[in-house]
Parts: C-alpha cells; structure tokens; sequence
C-alpha cells in the first residue's frame, strides 16, 4: 500500500495546486500519514463481488437540450475577480 | 392583547406563522423580537456571520401589508453560509470565498421565502462544512449555549446554536455525514437529515456531492416537520432530486410509536468511545419509545465500525474534486502570480485554512493511479455494504435508534489538535449518509453537572429507511411527547 511522507504530501500538493510552506509539509505529512493509517481497516472488508455504490447517482432522464437563457453575462461577471470587456481576465498561461 | 418580545421569541414556528396569517401578530414584530435577541446574546455565541436584518424588516413590512399567507408566514430564519443567497455574501465560511455576492437565488431560500420566511442571516460554520466542532474557520468559532467553553459542535454550529438560544425559530443546516444532527444534539434542539434527494441541493455550496443533504434545525420535531415539508420536493435545477411525493409530514407527528419496531444495533454501543451518561440517557430514551408501545429488537449492522474510514475516503475524494472550483478566476478572492498557474496555487493556499487543504490532499490521494483501487475504489465497495447492512436491518424494524453523538460534548480547541480524534466525532451518523437514508436527532437527556464537566444536553438519533421521513417523525414526535428535554433552555443565555 501506497503511505503518505514528505514526497508523497508535496507530490499530491501539485496536483491539487497547492502551494504548501515548509512550515506546513511535515505537519500535513505526518497528519495524513496517521489518517491513512486509519484508513487502511478498509482493506480488512472482503469486497469480492461486491459492486460499487451507485444508488445516490441521478437516475432522472436528460432534460431536453435547448439553447436559453440560464444567467446574464454581466451578473456572473459581477462575482468575478478579474474581468474586462465581457470576459474573465486571467494571468498568461501560453509562454512566449 | 400585547405579546412581548420574549413571548415571541418563545414561540415555535408554526405558532408564530398561524397567528402573522390570522392578523394576531404583526411580521414585524416578530422580525424586531428575534433581531432584539440576536443583537443580545449572538456577542457570546457567534452563530451569525452577517445579519440582514434590513432586507428581513422590508420583507415583514410587505407581509404586514397583505401577503400573510404560507406555511412559514412571517417565520424568521437563518441559513447556515453554505446555503447560496442572491445578493447576501455568501462565503461557505472560506477566505476563497469572502466577498462573493451570488447572482442567483438557491432553492432552499427560494422555498422557505415563498413559504413567508423571513431571513434573518447567514450562519457560522466549519469551512466549507468540514469539521465536527465548527472551530476550523478563519473567523469566529461558535460557542455552545449551554456551556460558552464548550463547542456547538459542526459543522452546522452556527444553525443549532442561533437554535438553542432562541435567535431564530427555524435554521437550515446541511449534513454530510453528521452536520445537521451532531450540532443539534451537542446544542439540545431538533436537527434533521432527510433522504439523499428529497430536498433540493440547488444553491448549497458542494462538499461531497454524493452524501450532502440539507435540513432544518428547530426547537421540536414538530417544527422540523413543518419546514422540510416546505423544502422537500423534486427541483428540476437538481438531477439528483427524486421525483417523488411530498407526504403529510406534521400529520405524521401525531401516529405515535405504538406497534413501532425500533432496532437497536448493541455492539456499537459497547465501544469504549461511548460516554457512560450519553449509553444511560440512550436507555432511559428507548424506555420512553417502549412505554409508547414501540417494540425493541437487536439489529446487526456489521460494517457500520468501517463507517468512519470508507466516509473519509468517500468525502474527501469528492471534495478534492468539487473544489476544484476555487481557483481565484470565477468567484471570491484571487491572489495574482507570475502566471495562471502560480495563481492557482497562491489564491488556493491563502483561501484555504488547514483542515480543508488537509481534505482536499487526502482526496487526491485516494484519487491517484497509485491508490484508487485500494481506497476510493475499494470504499465505493463498502459503500454497498453499509447500505446493503441497513436494508437488511430495515426487513426486521422500522427505524434504528442510537445515540446521535458518542459524547454530550467537548471543550472549545480539545481536538482541534488532532484531526483524527475529530473524525471520530462522527461514528454514529455517517451510516446515514453512506446509505442515503433520512436521520433525525432529538434532545433525551443532560449530563450531570459535575467538576470536570458542567451539564450538557444528549441526543437521540432515529434512522429511517429511504423515503421514510414520516415513521422518523413519528418516532421523534412520541418520544417528544412523552419528555420534556426540548423545552429546557441554556441558562447561561436565558433572558
């Protein structure tokens, strides 16, 4: 089984896009470390055979797909931290 | 006849809305009574994060003026932050989120204001709904009421204790795998968590989209019953919302528990965990439904000791991704970098407080290739166990009792030290939510006021199975009606 250290906790941070400080690593390391130790009573169930949960997925049937109005531009705009002529401004993300 | 502010604020919900529809009692009174009572204790307790107490007296106004009409006419409320409010910041208790005015309405607030709700305000939580104790927040943690050292428990705090100290009536909480019910036994008031799908999650901010439900919190069961009436019905905006029929639920308070068959799973309670006042009162409370005509049988529920773990693989993993969301573009806060990544990465570390970074990587890494197998996957397994446990416990009773907290309470940054020991917090409600089943907690009982500990109230929980609202309700409202414990009020914040 897979355990949680230092490399692993930094690893999981940069999937997450998570900037973590030096001071929070080892602390978040070791916490998770113990929490997945408790975790791993799971792999004590005999789960032969046994299918995954499904029963809270939505069993309703698609609505129809037509094109409406859900929520004007300009109120969505509103909550955005950055937005500049009708659109969501965001830092460059293409090298140059 | 004059009905003063304490009178009013005395009253249940459906009092108060029978008598602003007959013209008995002016909204606006109630509206002054209860915003009079939050502006006089809420500075001990911090269960409000914003009031909104002047859209509250223009609402009342209106009704005054000739809407007196609705199941909760003129009922002031407040909703736990996590609830979306069109116009009222709406934060989920998150630095990431400070600021952020919704554009649209939730459905929860559009039922309980179409029914003649008043808000009143927003309430604390745990960010993001993660905890148990509603201390993990970067602004106030909530005190209970009935011992200002003691926490209110979580993370729907702020929603029992506005409860239990009498601000409001009626409070919105939400419950993932105890939120709503855990809160309200540690704060001595009525907290229910209804079937997964029978209320609408339109305009709750997601944490594990697959276990969160929302419900109300009230003073008796009989409010309960009246609000999640209000709230309960299929909602188009929710594809996991059932399309089935909303039953009398207030009509169902009044069939009592005779012929009843409550199962009792004993095993669960000879843990160690388990206080020995919160096991005495727990019989006491069985002895209440028995002397009603209810029939006790033991009931096996043998995965429920794996609750604990296969939830918090289950949460955690869909909170990674649900979270996804707050990345400093769409909503709230954005802490600008050298690029679109390292904003990223800047806005989430100084929006998130720790125990939901905590979450977030323990999600990803049960998502991972290197161990989904062996945790997400494996948990969804389980999942099925659990529900398949109920299922089979529900063909020999109609409802399972148990205590809704292992302990009456615990003091104010006692395990906020320790995640795991908060985890634990949980061990009798998580069931619920792995199974989608409705849930119910009650007040039956204090702990003796002694030097370690001073007195708190004790819950009881009734589980029901799915779609089952009304046999909980009737199992609640018999024990309610044979007690006394949901009219005991905290001293420490008694007018």
């Amino acid at each position: 089984l897979a355990a949680v250290d230092r490399d692993v906790c930094l690893e999981l941070a940069e999937l997450a896009r998570l900037r973590l400080g030096d001071d929070e690593v080892d602390a978040l390391a070791r916490q998770l470390a113990r929490i997945v130790g408790y975790l791993e009573q799971l792999q004590q169930v005999d789960v032969q055979g046994v299918p995954e949960h499904s029963s809270t997925l939505s069993t309703a049937p698609l609505r129809a797909d037509r094109a409406g109005l859900s929520l004007e531009r300009a109120r969505v705009l509103a909550g955005v931290p950055d937005a500049q002529d009708g659109q969501v401004r965001v830092p460059r993300f293409v090298e140059e | 006849v004059t009905v003063t502010p304490g009178e009013i604020v005395a009253l249940p919900s459906r009092e108060l809305a029978a008598r602003v529809r007959a013209g008995e009692l002016a909204a606006r009174d109630v509206i002054a009574a209860h915003a009079g009572r939050i502006e006089l204790v809420d500075a001990q307790i911090g269960a409000f994060v914003r009031t909104t107490f002047e859209r509250a007296h223009a609402r009342a106004e209106t009704i005054d003026r000739g809407a007196r009409t609705g199941a909760l006419c003129g009922v002031p409320f407040g909703l736990k932050d996590l609830f979306v409010t069109e116009g009222v910041e709406t934060t989920a208790g998150s630095r990431i989120l400070a600021g952020w005015i919704p554009p649209y309405q939730g459905g929860q607030m559009a039922r309980l204001a179409a029914a003649g709700g008043v808000l009143v305000g927003k309430l604390a939580l745990d960010e993001f709904a993660m905890g148990s104790s509603s201390e993990n927040t970067p602004f106030r943690a909530v005190r209970n009421p009935w011992a200002l050292d003691h926490v209110a428990g979580g993370s729907s705090g702020g929603s029992a204790a506005a409860v239990a100290a009498g601000m409001v009536p009626l409070a919105l909480g939400t419950d993932t795998g105890g939120s709503i019910r855990q809160p309200a036994s540690l704060c001595g008031v009525v907290g229910i968590k209804p079937t997964y799908g029978r209320v609408t999650r339109h305009g709750m901010v997601a944490f594990a989209s697959s276990l969160d439900q929302a419900g109300p919190i009230a003073r008796d069961v009989r409010d309960a019953a009246l609000a999640l009436g209000v709230l309960a019905g299929h909602d188009p905006l929710d594809a996991t919302s059932l399309e089935v029929p909303v039953p009398d639920l207030l009509a169902a308070c009044e069939r009592g528990c005779a012929g009843l068959r409550v199962g009792v799973h004993r095993r669960a309670l000879d843990s160690d965990g388990v206080d020995a006042e919160v096991a005495s009162a727990f019989a006491a409370a069985l002895d209440v439904l028995a002397r009603g005509g209810a029939t006790l049988v033991d009931v096996e529920l043998p995965h429920a000791e794996r609750g604990i773990a296969c939830y918090y693989v289950l949460c955690t993993a869909e909170a990674a991704s649900n979270l996804a969301r707050y990345d400093g573009v769409r909503y709230g806060a954005r802490v600008e970098g050298e690029s679109l990544v390292a904003t990223y990465e800047a806005t989430r570390a100084a929006g998130f407080g720790a125990e939901v970074k905590r979450r977030i990587l323990l999600g990803t890494f049960v998502l991972r290739k290197d161990s989904y197998a062996e945790y997400y996957g494996r948990a969804q397994r389980v999942r099925t166990l659990v529900a398949r446990d109920y299922d089979e416990a529900f063909a020999r009773c109609d409802v399972i009792a148990s205590p809704t907290s292992p302990v009456p309470g615990f003091r104010m940054g006692e395990r906020t030290a320790d995640p795991l020991a908060m985890y634990l917090a949980d061990v009798f409600t998580v069931g619920a939510n792995l199974a989608g089943l409705p849930a119910i907690s009650i007040p039956c009982g204090h702990s003796r006021a002694v030097a370690s500990r001073p007195a708190l109230p004790i819950g009881l929980q009734l589980v029901g199975p799915r779609l089952g609202e009304e046999v909980v309700l009737a199992a609640a409202a018999a024990h309610e009606d044979a007690t006394a414990w949901h009219r005991a009020r905290p001293p420490e914040v008694a007018t």
